[in-house]
């Protein structure tokens, strides 16, 4: 038997074992398996929280009424160029994925750590595709630092804009005195 | 001494693949949700794909220990093996941080270069399990053991 016909009936076989098990079970639902997410895309806090998740979330109203108070750091996780054309009001940026060139290099720049861990409370936030996964990840990095009040934005910064929530634009100041 | 390598090689090969599709299956909503991470296909694709690549690297890993459908097991391998490289690859370039997603998520397994590199050589171990098999399976007969025994 040639190999294309060995691979063709390989295939059929799966196909039809996949196709009585999708009968049988149904297909997965994105959104009933992501433990981050109450939707596929969404950056929503579960419908039922992981007790063990050390990842809390903060809805778009609550994170309002903090926004220049005492303490209240809001963090955003975008790449620069999106941060600079707008931000919450007074947050600052951190890519958690734009620092260390290297594989597996998981540090943080010092400079926003420093100002962090001098906060009661940080929210990150980030464009919100896919399980907003750049907040979800800093605010995880964050809580290994020892920081103990870290939220996650539900639904970033495209909802913030949407409400018309308190936000701004311009260089990123901060980023230049990270530069090494 | 080549067959024994081969034959382990093929047995190794049986039961990683067992053992990834087995944990995936136990938990498709968690391995499409895997599969999402990557940000490479379209969110209906996902749920189908959750079921049937553990559905393929079952049936791949029961044909690697048949005679029959050997090569075809062992090149279909391979290409698993590559397209997990390369989905693992385009996901470090872009930046995302994820789990692999390779055995459930009973193991944390981060994607890094290192698991990128690991899954091309896993492919090109299982593409050389495919051409070494060409001999024995599709050429000259195998002489009986008396025919054998004579000489």
């Amino acid at each position: 038997m040639s190999i294309s016909a060995q691979i063709a009936r390989l295939c059929l076989c799966a196909l039809l074992v996949s196709v009585g098990l999708a009968v049988v079970r149904g297909l997965p639902s994105l959104a009933a398996s992501d433990s981050t997410s109450a939707e596929p895309g969404a950056c929503r806090a579960p419908a039922q929280p992981d007790a063990n998740s050390s990842v809390r979330f903060i809805d778009q109203d609550q994170a309002k009424t903090l926004v220049g108070a005492p303490g209240v750091v809001f963090v955003d996780c975008r790449p620069r160029a999106e941060f600079e054309l707008g931000h919450v009001s007074g947050a600052v940026h951190l890519d958690p994925t734009g620092h260390g060139a290297k594989d597996g290099d998981r540090a943080l720049p010092h400079a926003p750590l420093d100002l962090l861990s001098r906060a009661s409370t940080v929210i990150t936030y980030c464009d919100a595709q896919a399980q907003c996964e750049r907040s979800l990840l800093l605010a995880a990095r964050l809580r290994e630092a020892g920081l103990r009040d870290v939220r996650v934005l539900e639904d970033g910064m495209p909802a913030w804009l949407a409400h018309g929530y308190p936000a701004e634009s311009g260089i990123c100041a901060q980023c230049e005195a990270d530069q090494p | 001494m080549t067959q024994a390598i081969r034959w382990s090689v093929r047995v190794g090969f049986c039961a990683l693949f067992v053992w990834a599709g087995w944990t995936k299956l136990l938990d498709p909503g968690a391995f499409a949700a895997d599969i999402s991470h990557y940000r490479v296909l379209p969110e209906k694709l996902v749920p189908p794909l959750a079921v049937g690549l553990p559905v393929l690297e079952c049936v791949v890993a029961l044909a690697l220990l048949t005679r029959t459908y050997l090569r075809g097991a062992a090149w279909l391998g391979a290409g698993m093996l590559a397209l997990f490289a390369a989905a693992m690859a385009q996901a470090k370039l872009r930046g995302i941080d994820l789990d692999c997603g390779c055995f459930g998520r009973e193991i944390a397994d981060p994607v890094s270069w290192g698991k990128v590199a690991l899954n091309g050589g896993l492919a090109m171990l299982a593409a050389w399990v495919a051409c070494s098999a060409h001999d024995s399976v599709s050429g000259l007969p195998e002489p009986p053991p008396e025919a054998a025994n004579r000489t």
